[in-house]
């Protein structure tokens, strides 16, 4: 399923009201559905506050796809390019002033996907997270 | 996905919120001037009900420090309750639970409150 919205925020429950709408169809559990609204939250937050320097309109595509093994989510973008694969995390006491911009958000999405890959195409952002389905192959 | 917001006065200086929904990048700001408002009246404690909250993002988290770093300055104290294992869960990806005080049920907390008050009164 793909899904396309503008670079705003009040777009991000559209967009995860449609995802999860159609995972839900596919029989998503409830876990998933929580990964899914929390990527999609927190990924998509950051490219529109951080990935445009001027006040423009874009689209950013979201492809959700969902197996019996995997969900697949792909977040296409033409935003600056940014690479949370790169992104060095800082462990520490709680006390979160010192949090890089974004930081945050990109951790919460790894601890819930199993791949995060990124690439830059031509003018693209793409992100690709993947969550494996634990019960799928006897894993 | 919205945010409603309940405030509580429960006892002298001692102010209970209890955000029910979402509290996220779209419902931060509402959450944000609930608590602006609270801090104008200088409490010593606000306890954060997190029973009805269904999801709390990263912009959410952010709301809950930056009222915990304002509370502190003033000399207050921001303590939890009812936390739901999905609210807990994202506590405890950030590693914050260590630092938070989390009342584990009502009475608990009634009885961290009367001993605010009393020091109040006393004036200690």
């Amino acid at each position: 399923m793909r899904i396309t919205i503008e670079n705003r925020i009040d777009e991000i429950p559209r967009l995860i009201n449609a995802a999860c709408g159609y995972a839900e169809k596919e029989g998503a559990s409830e876990d998933l559905l929580y990964t899914i609204r929390l990527s999609l939250e927190e990924i998509i937050t950051n490219t529109i506050k951080y990935g445009y320097d001027r006040e423009e309109i874009h689209t950013i595509d979201v492809i959700i796809e969902i197996s019996r093994e995997r969900l697949k989510i792909e977040i296409i973008d033409d935003a600056n390019p940014f690479d949370p694969v790169d992104h060095e995390y800082s462990d520490n006491d709680g006390d979160m002033d010192d949090w890089e911009i974004g930081g945050l958000g990109i951790h919460m999405v790894r601890q819930v996907v199993d791949v995060v890959e990124y690439h830059r195409e031509e003018s693209e952002n793409r992100l690709m997270l993947i969550k494996n389905i634990t019960g799928a192959n006897g894993t | 996905m919205s945010l409603t917001i309940r405030v509580e006065i429960k006892k002298a200086s001692a102010y209970v919120v209890y955000p029910e929904g979402s509290l996220d990048t779209n419902t931060f700001p509402l959450f944000d001037s609930k608590i602006e408002e609270i801090l104008l009246e200088d409490p010593q404690v606000v306890v954060l009900d997190l029973e009805k909250l269904e999801y709390l993002s990263s912009a959410g988290i952010r709301s809950i420090l930056k009222l915990r770093k304002a509370l502190k300055a003033k000399g207050g104290k921001t303590t939890f309750i009812n936390l739901q294992p999905q609210i807990r869960k994202v506590f405890e990806i950030i590693n914050a639970l260590p630092t938070m005080q989390i009342f584990t049920n009502v009475k608990e907390m009634d009885a961290y409150l009367d001993k605010i008050q009393k020091k109040i009164v006393s004036g200690e």
